[in-house]
This record gives structure tokens, sequence and C-alpha cells, in this order.
């Protein structure tokens, strides 16, 4: 069995075909169908509950789905190594006893295989990686001394280290100040630019209308898939949220501030 | 003065007995801080106590069978604990159950057959005070020969996989996109846990094990921030408690194990109310 598929440009990075995912007797997600292209920049939006964790772990592989097909490059993604997570910052355990250098590192382990070591090659591209996202300075920094922002931003070099073609990324902003928010968007544009296909759940929808190319409204199932001026319409809205958000009318246009009331809980059940 | 000291530390080692349990303390202070630090970093220390306790049925019934021979021991109590993380897996598997409901059922039941098997026996208090509590007049030629090669493969586990291991605690998400054997690194975690657990017990006992397995890793972790520090740093904690354990044992006639983790602790509380991290805590 090959430890990685060739990949197969001409295919979509990722298709959804019809998947379903239960927890037991709940049905998370239902008819999930949707493909990304390469470079595409999908935020995914939806209130809590909506099952935006349950979907990134389903296309992870960490849940099966119950029904239906994923494919990434056309072929069953369970060999693929190019699928980068990052984690929701409440999955990691900030007083671990590693350095930045360390987790970024953690990226290259299926690329150096099983008893190998890391080479001066795999060094090299971690600092790389570390540049790219303006952290070199912090490489032997404890991953807890960083601020949320800059332990965002490593999470992002990991996956660069891991020469990840396909990101998703959970949460990512939640509880980063504006100025944080700001590099976190234009490194995940610059990945992007790069051909690297990034997918982001967020409970933002006026960013999600800024800083990507499409937006997926989620809520069990997809309401609507489609660029901002297609999405962002009341009735689909309202689908979503149920009635929980507020449409600002300001000189720039239509704002919108979604799941108001309920923002900032967990989502789903939580791995191991 | 320093003629004295040498003559606390040598005057024991005349007998075999205490050179053997001497060399064994030091391999059990190694093993079990380094395993420990990942049951400490996993938050598996409930796991780590339950394992130990659950190994009594499987060394009570090897021992009514061939008395302290090291072999039946050494297999009995890791049937037990292998039988004890099946048990556990199988009763979290639906769901219905915690994890840490399942250990407690399963680790109590085990720990009473053991206690109930052994109660069967004549003169079972003696017995079982050196299961719960270590023996260090028990370390034979056979033990030390077990403890050796035990930590031999320990150490050249962590050693050869400690790239994957690392992960798999860390970030078990990105192990899994890394598409690494998860569950057969946990299963090895858990084997090494149980591997400790059985070769440490004659010197520690079970009751008071799952000391030797965090304190001192807790203690390192305390200090320092790098994987490989607080490995090293937990190993000195854990050579430093079961010498030192031994020999406050012998002069003092209590129970080995007890004295061994009295210091572990001793060093604990030293390093919790002096650690740079905790001072940072309480400015914070």
């Amino acid at each position: 069995m090959p430890r990685y598929w060739k990949h197969d440009t001409s295919k979509p990075v990722l298709e959804l075909k019809s998947v379903s995912v239960a927890y037991g007797e709940e049905r998370v997600l239902e008819d999930i169908s949707f493909s990304v292209e390469r470079g595409e920049r999908i935020a995914v939006v939806g209130p809590n509950g909506a099952g935006k964790s349950t979907l990134f772990k389903t296309i992870v592989g960490i849940l099966k789905p119950d029904f239906g097909n994923i494919l990434v490059y056309g072929e069953k993604p369970y060999n693929h190594i190019c699928i980068g997570y990052v984690p929701q910052a409440s999955m990691i355990d900030w007083n671990f006893p590693v350095s930045v250098f360390d987790v970024v590192m953690m990226g290259r382990v299926g690329k150096i295989g099983l008893l190998g070591r890391a080479k001066r090659h795999d060094r090299a591209i971690v600092e790389r990686s570390l540049e790219r996202v303006g952290m070199l300075g912090f490489a032997n920094k404890q991953i807890g001394m960083l601020s949320g922002g800059q332990r965002q931003r490593v999470f992002l070099a990991r996956a660069i280290a891991q020469e990840a073609e396909l990101l998703l990324m959970d949460e990512p902003l939640t509880g980063l100040d504006v100025t944080s928010q700001m590099d976190i968007y234009s490194i995940i544009e610059e990945l992007s630019n790069q051909g690297i296909s990034i997918l982001v759940s967020t409970h933002d929808l006026n960013a999600a209308g800024e800083h990507f190319t499409r937006i997926m409204l989620l809520n069990r199932r997809i309401v609507k898939l489609g660029s901002k001026m297609e999405v962002m319409k009341s009735q689909y809205l309202l689908e979503t949220f149920g009635g929980h958000f507020t449409m600002v009318e300001d000189e720039h246009g239509v704002a919108i501030v979604g799941d108001s009331c309920c923002s900032g809980g967990k989502i789903g059940r939580e791995d191991m | 003065m320093v003629a004295r000291l040498l003559a606390i530390f040598l005057d024991p080692l005349r007998y075999d007995f205490m050179l053997r349990s001497l060399v064994g303390s030091i391999i059990v202070g190694i093993i079990c801080s380094l395993v420990g630090t990942y049951v400490v970093l996993k938050g598996l220390a409930f796991l780590g106590d339950a394992l130990a306790h659950a190994v009594l049925p499987g060394l009570a019934i090897a021992y009514i069978i061939g008395g302290t021979a090291t072999m039946p021991l050494f297999w009995g109590s890791l049937i037990a604990g292998a039988f004890t993380a099946t048990g556990i897996g199988l009763i979290t598997r639906g769901g219905q159950l915690k994890e840490d409901t399942a250990i407690g059922i399963i680790f109590a039941g085990m720990f009473a057959l053991g206690i109930a098997i052994i109660s069967s026996v004549r003169n079972y208090s003696v017995d079982l005070s050196h299961f719960l509590f270590g023996d260090i007049l028990g370390v034979s030629k056979t033990d030390i020969v077990l403890s050796v090669t035990v930590g031999f493969v320990i150490v050249l586990l962590v050693v050869l996989f400690y790239k994957e291991l690392l992960v798999v605690i860390f970030d078990p998400v990105l192990a899994k996109t890394l598409r690494l054997p998860v569950r057969i690194f946990q299963f090895m975690l858990l084997f090494m846990i149980s591997l400790v657990i059985v070769v440490s017990m004659q010197i520690v006992g079970v009751a008071l094990m799952v000391a030797m397995l965090i304190t001192p890793a807790a203690t390192s972790y305390m200090l320092t921030s790098r994987l490989p520090s607080m490995m090293i740093l937990s190993m000195i904690f854990g050579i430093i408690s079961s010498i030192s354990g031994l020999y406050i044992s012998y002069y003092l006639n209590i129970a080995s194990g007890a004295a061994i983790v009295l210091v572990c602790t001793l060093i604990f509380i030293v390093v919790f109310v002096l650690s740079p991290k905790r001072k940072l805590l309480i400015k914070g």
C-alpha cells in the first residue's frame, strides 16, 4: 500500500458526495456534497452544533461517514498525508514541554517516516515555514509563551512544513484581536495564491465575505454554497441561524452579525 | 565525616540482597520516571494507578502456583494488566460510561479479586503487604535480569518512536492526518506502562506504584519546557528517590515502597514551592 497517492491534479482537491455522519442515533451531517478546487478559500459558517468540526474531522478521516464518499484528488483519502489540520486552540495543551520548532517539526513526521530521523533538509523546511509566517525568531520558545495569534501562525507553519495541499482550520480566529486576525488572513491568502486550498470554519460572516472566495452556510446540511453575493440573503441566513443574526446596514452595504446569542461554545464531541 | 557517610552508603552493600535491591531500585527509578513523563503529559495517572492495582489477582494466582519465582509472577501480572486494559476498552466502547468510571469499576473489582485470592492463603497479611508496599528482601537475580531486559526494551521503544509518540500524545488529530497508526502507538504506551508496573512491583509495591510513575515526572514538568530535558530530569529524580528511599528503608526498617515514595513526594514539594513556573503563576 502506498504511503500517499500520486496526485491526479485534473481532479478536484477535495470532493464530498452525499456524505452523512451520525453520532449514534443523532444525524450531525446530512447529504453533504461539494468540491474544492486548487487554491480556493472557503469559509464554513454556521451556528454552534451545525457540524463544522464534524465536517472537518470527517474530511481528515477521524470520523467515518456512515454514508457517502470523500475523495482527495479523486482517491479515497486514507493514505493521503497532504491534508493539514489546524485544531481549535482549546484542543491543545499549551503547557506541553515543546518548543515552536518542535511543533512545526511534527508536520514533517509523515514525510520522514517510521524510524527515520529529521535530516538537515527537514530542519531547513521547518525554518523556512516559520519564516513564512514571521515566527522564525520564536523557534526556541515554549509554545505556551506565545500569544493567540502567534500560536495560530505556528500551526500554519506546521501545515506548510507538512506540505499540505488542503488545509482545514477549525475556528482559527476565535479570541484573536483584529491585528492578529489580519495577520492570519494575509497568510491564508498568500498560501491559497500558491495553490493551497483552504477551508476555515468561523462564526464571523462579515470576515467570511471579505476574505474568502466562497462561503458555505452549514447547519447539518449545506444551506447554501457560493459567492458572497449569492449567499448573503436573508432567507439562507434565516435558515442557517434560525433568527440568531442581525443585519446592520451602513455606508459600506449590508453587514451581518451572525449567531450573536450563542457563539463561543464547543461543537460536537472531541476525539480522544 | 566523609568516611562516615561512605560507611553509611557502603555498609548495607555487604549484603547481597541490598546490592540486588540497589540495582533494582535504580532501574525502577529510571523506567518509571521515563514512562511517567508520558503518563503525566497524557493525563493517564488514574489509569496507571488502576493498572498497578489490577495486576494483583494475576500476581496472587502466580504466587499460589509458583511461590516467589520471577517468571510466573511476571506473566501473571502482565496477563492481568492486559485483561484490565481490554476490559476498560470494552466497557467504554459502547459510549454509555465514561472512561474514568470504567477504570474505577474494573480496577476495584480486580483488586478485590486479588485480595480475595491472597486471603485464602495462610499468613496472607505478610504476603499481601509485600505485594502492596514492596519487599526489598525479595529481589532475586532473575528479577534483576528481567528488569534490565525490560528497561532496555522501554528505552529502545522511547528512542525509536520518540517523534511518533510525541505527535500521538501532543496532537492525536495531527497523528491521524499524517496517517500514523495511532491505535498501535496508544497500545504501545499502555504496554510500556504495564511492563514498568510489573517489573517495579517487587520494590515499590502495587499500592504506591502510581507515585513512581507520576511524581518524578510532575516534578521535572515544573522545571523544564522541553520533553527530552523533562525525561532526563525525571529520571534523575526517580533515581535519587529510589536510592535514598532504599537506604531509608534499610536503616529505619520501613517498607521500601513507602520510603521511596516519601522521598519523591518531598522532592516534589520542595520544587513546587521553589519552581519558577509556580512563581509566574502566582504573579499571573
